[in-house]
């Protein structure tokens, strides 16, 4: 079955607005069940990246992280999908991360 | 037992890490309440719970501290629950980071109040005389001690409920604007001049002395009652009182 990466992706500098924690309650919940419900296809969880980190080239290492259009990369997950669509749908389903300031990129990881 | 391993933890997330990546919105998933492993209204109990206990531990004048820093504890659990499990005791884990976050930033103002003393006044000594101590016995519990802390009679008395509100029950500004038809304009005004009261209190005093605590039942149950009453949900399903939510207290002074 094909590999997708989801890149996530947000607008640096912007602060978001804090969930209350009855949302957090609902968070959880809606992630636990979104967990449940693609647990066949979340292959690897990832994680939030760390800023700072380093570009390296050809040329040498500057600090990163490296920004595009003005977003940056905030984390990563790898997912199993037997097609784009269905790697599409673990992702819009997925709490959080489609909304205003954040996008996720999805990717196919090419393989033998 | 408290879980001591949590020095990678990223605190203070702006908005949740990923994949939860925001939080301004909830209605994306109505109905979702059922949390695994978790009693309803967790996250709203516990916050009432360890501000209540830090506020002890490291006094009033600090509550804006930690309020924030138990509002990171709760942030870094939902990332890391999400991802990793629950911890055998949650209660534990959130008061463990919750410390560390406080901790932080206490050492973090002090060290600016000292810079802010160097730079004003280098000489001059500023202490406060020392209060005599008071019988923490009279208040055993954390909750409810610090609903009588809501209810001091400097704080305007819009503002009493208000701060209960979002102490005790872990309510947000917009949920208690949505609750008492007001905007959250209004509410983040009553809060500032609640906590700005809080701010100002002496040093030492951890719990106010029986004739305050005295004085101040009348307000005490007029909030309580407020509490109990207003179990308007804007998005309906249970009308479960606001009172029930982080409240329990396990005794009343005599009066």
């Amino acid at each position: 079955m094909p590999k997708y990466l989801f890149l996530q992706r947000s607008l640096p500098g912007k602060p978001q607005q804090q969930p209350s924690p009855a949302q957090m309650q609902e968070m959880y919940a809606a992630f636990n069940a979104w967990k449940d419900k693609f647990k066949e296809n979340i292959l690897d969880m990832g994680g939030k990246l760390k800023p700072g980190g380093k570009v390296v080239s050809v040329s040498g290492a500057t600090d990163g992280p490296f920004v595009e259009a003005k977003e940056i990369v905030g984390g990563y997950m790898l997912v199993s999908a037997e097609s784009f669509d269905r790697a599409l749908e673990v992702a819009r389903e997925c709490p959080g991360v489609i909304m205003p300031g954040s996008s996720v990129e999805i990717r196919e990881v090419a393989g033998p | 037992m408290p879980r001591g391993d949590h020095a990678g933890i990223e605190r203070r997330d702006t908005g949740g890490g990923w994949p939860l990546t925001g939080g301004s919105e909830s209605g994306g998933h109505p109905g979702a309440t059922a949390a695994p492993g978790l009693v309803e209204h967790f996250f709203r109990r516990e916050y009432g719970r360890l501000v209540a206990l830090l506020t002890r531990k490291a006094g009033v004048r600090h509550i804006a501290l930690v309020e924030d820093a138990v509002q990171g504890a709760l942030l870094a659990a939902l990332t890391t629950w999400t991802a990793q499990g629950l911890p055998d005791d949650p209660g534990a884990w959130l008061y463990r980071v919750a410390c560390n976050n406080l901790t932080g930033d206490l050492r973090r103002t002090a060290g600016r109040l000292r810079i802010l003393e160097r730079a004003v006044d280098a000489s001059t000594e500023s202490g406060d005389p020392p209060v005599p101590p008071y019988f923490a016995g009279e208040v055993a519990d954390d909750l409810l001690r610090m609903l009588f802390i809501c209810c001091d009679d400097a704080i305007p008395r819009e503002s009493r409920l208000v701060l209960a509100l979002k102490t005790l029950c872990g309510f947000s500004a917009a949920e208690i604007g949505l609750r008492l038809f007001t905007s959250e304009a209004n509410v983040y005004k009553r809060l500032a001049r609640a906590r700005d009261r809080l701010r100002r209190s002496p040093l030492d005093i951890q719990t106010p002395p029986l004739e305050t605590l005295r004085s101040r039942l009348p307000s005490v149950h007029e909030v309580l009652y407020l509490l109990s009453t207003r179990d308007i949900s804007p998005r309906t399903r249970s009308r479960r009182s606001a009172a029930s939510c982080a409240m329990r207290p396990s005794g009343w002074p005599r009066s």
